[in-house]
């Protein structure tokens, strides 16, 4: 298991060695003159980097670390709402079709997801916009909270600031807050459903084959106690590495929601510092997404290998 | 087998390929998929004979004009006009060149590097596989779409950097397919009967890997086209791609974002393009993995 641990960590250094390198390779490409030689100064930069120095922002002429914690904890809210809705949508769903495998529910279910896998993330935000907000008028067209309150920054995250401000609107503001969030969390959560839906499906088909699960239908559960307790518990080891890789699918997404949206997050700021070719902020922002999505997607990768021991197993094996 | 005689009273097996292009027919969806390619491919191909008007053509006697159906709209612009009377229907054809063409063009340069490399990688063994194993894990922990618009930061926005970029960006998914497929293909009885044989690299490579290959270039292909079109029309709504009057449709997306309130076509129908040309994609792929999947089984 340790040596498991250490390979994996092994990895992921180098994985984040190598994005530093690329975020050298920018930096250098800037420094057109290149006063030193190539190595010597991507040793510098690494120390830099080590002491949370990310350099100066040229367009604000504040540090881009302070940014990034500014804008993060917005992207990392939309993130989060558009997870929960998809697993509280995808699971369910996935498992409807499973259980009706070649029937038209599963046939329906199958369609859909192919066209939400299909749909352009920036156009159905666009779409929505167009009908909630505007058409219809329910639900604001933009931003993360109307401009009538005023909450201190806290956490960053609106919907848990609102809650803990000192003032008497600190439920209209969370109630505006929510209203605010709707919108750009259900576009976003589009493509990460149609993954859960499809991963669950074929886990949950896979898992449905085993023999333990008709022993359970011969002693007489009902298929309902099966399903959660064999089919599901099953599958789910299964299909969640897979399904920690849409971390970052889900954070690009985010890139183009926020745009939509204008949602004060990281993607809405590093498109807006490359139009501004604000190269420390650039180099900043990159570096924070794909950290993020990388050190998110390994730690889902190892959760699911240590709580589950077929997984552990699994690994074994492979390393003979 | 018609047209020629069997003259040899057995019963002819047919190919895994032939199997899985008649379940593939069965398929209304795949079928579907495959004839709106089909139709995508000629559209791209005869854009300046299919289309009413040059793209940059201005009607200045008809600003804004919606589509032909609605009550204030006029057939001659058939999907309706643009904000500087620009007519619809002839950009969108037009931008069929400058997304689908041009994706089609990524996803195939991808492939050739791509596969290169992986069909190296996959026939050599030790130090240097497993350098490009860990190498092409960690580009694939990022996406593609953020790896292009890092290589568009460091490039500079423009379509021939987006094109790059998301060539670079595509280039490992297909390294990682192939890489696979070959590996898997080379721990398998009858390559190491060709080894016995005395047979080189280049024979083990020509007769037992590459015939074995197609199932993976076909699905890896059509996964690589609809993500190719969802990244480039992606970057230019981003701005950072196709610039404004060139009728990429993402570019046209996010020129019209003003215009949502009041002429709604300008944003709906450039998106529907996207939509529908990812989606027969999607479709075409789809029909094509199932198909492959149960002759495999």
């Amino acid at each position: 298991m340790l040596r498991y641990l250490l390979r994996r960590l092994g990895l992921l250094l180098t994985t984040l060695l190598v994005l530093t390198l690329v975020a050298y390779l920018l930096e250098f490409k800037l420094l057109e003159d290149a006063q030193s030689d190539f190595m010597t100064g991507y040793l510098a930069f690494l120390q830099q980097l080590l002491a949370g120095d990310f350099g100066i922002s040229s367009a604000t002429g504040l540090p881009v670390l302070g940014a990034i914690g500014q804008y993060f904890p917005a992207t990392l809210e939309l993130c989060l709402a558009a997870f929960t809705i998809s697993l509280l949508v995808g699971v369910p769903t996935g498992t409807l079709a499973a259980l009706r495998q070649g029937r038209w529910q599963d046939t329906l279910i199958l369609t859909g997801t192919l066209i939400g896998y299909s749909v352009p993330v920036f156009w159905l935000g666009l779409l929505l916009v167009m009908f909630f907000s505007l058409h219809l008028g329910w639900l604001p067209v933009s931003g993360q909270l109307s401009l009538l309150f005023e909450i201190e920054q806290v956490t960053g995250i609106m919907t848990i600031d609102t809650l803990l401000a000192d003032s008497q609107y600190r439920w209209p503001a969370f109630l505006d807050a929510v209203r605010h969030l709707i919108l750009p969390a259900l576009v976003l959560a589009i493509v990460p459903t149609t993954e859960v839906i499809r991963q669950t499906r074929s886990a949950l088909l896979e898992v449905l084959k085993q023999n333990y699960i008709r022993a359970a239908l011969t002693k007489g559960f009902s298929e309902t106690q099966v399903i959660l307790r064999h089919g599901l518990r099953n599958a789910f080891p299964m299909a969640i590495p897979t399904l920690g890789l849409q971390f970052g699918t889900v954070l690009t997404s985010a890139i183009m929601t926020e745009i939509v949206f204008d949602w004060p997050g990281l993607g809405r700021w590093l498109v807006s510092s490359i139009a501004l070719q604000d190269y420390a902020a650039i180099k900043g922002g990159t570096l924070a997404i794909a950290t993020f999505t990388i050190v998110a997607s390994s730690a889902v990768e190892v959760l699911s290998t240590l709580i589950y021991p077929a997984r552990r197993r699994a690994i074994y094996v492979r390393q003979g | 087998m018609s047209g020629r005689a069997n003259i040899y009273p057995e019963l002819h097996v047919r190919s895994p390929r032939e199997q899985a292009w008649e379940l593939f027919r069965k398929n209304t969806l795949g079928m579907i998929g495959l004839w709106g390619l089909g139709l995508l491919s000629l559209l791209t191909l005869l854009a300046p004979w299919l289309a009413p008007y040059a793209p940059y053509e201005q009607f200045s006697q008809a600003l804004l004009m919606p589509p032909s159906w609605a009550d204030e709209g006029n057939i001659d612009f058939f999907l309706g006009t643009d904000d500087l009377g620009r007519d619809m229907l002839s950009r969108l054809v037009f931008g069929a060149r400058l997304t689908f063409g041009n994706a089609v063009l990524v996803v195939l340069v991808a492939l050739l590097a791509g596969g290169c490399i992986g069909i190296v990688g996959g026939m050599s063994k030790g130090f240097k596989a497993s350098i490009l194993n860990h190498f092409l894990d960690t580009l694939l922990s990022i996406p593609s779409l953020l790896l292009a618009i890092i290589f568009v930061a460091i490039l500079g926005p423009g379509l021939f950097n987006t094109l790059i970029a998301i060539t670079l960006a595509l280039t490992p998914q297909f390294t990682r397919a192939i890489y696979n497929a070959v590996s898997d293909e080379m721990q398998k009885e009858y390559i190491t009967a060709l080894r016995l044989d005395g047979g080189t690299r280049w024979r083990i490579l020509r007769f037992g890997v590459l015939p074995n290959l197609s199932d993976t270039i076909v699905s890896q292909t059509t996964r690589g086209l609809s993500a190719a079109i969802l990244d480039i029309t992606a970057v230019g709504f981003l701005g950072l791609g196709a610039q404004p009057p060139r009728p990429e449709w993402g570019a046209m997306l996010s020129d019209a974002m003003d215009l949502v309130y009041l002429a709604p076509w300008t944003v709906t129908l450039p998106g529907l393009a996207i939509l529908l040309s990812v989606l027969v994609v999607n479709m075409v792929g789809e029909g094509l993995r199932q198909a492959i999947n149960e002759v495999m089984d």
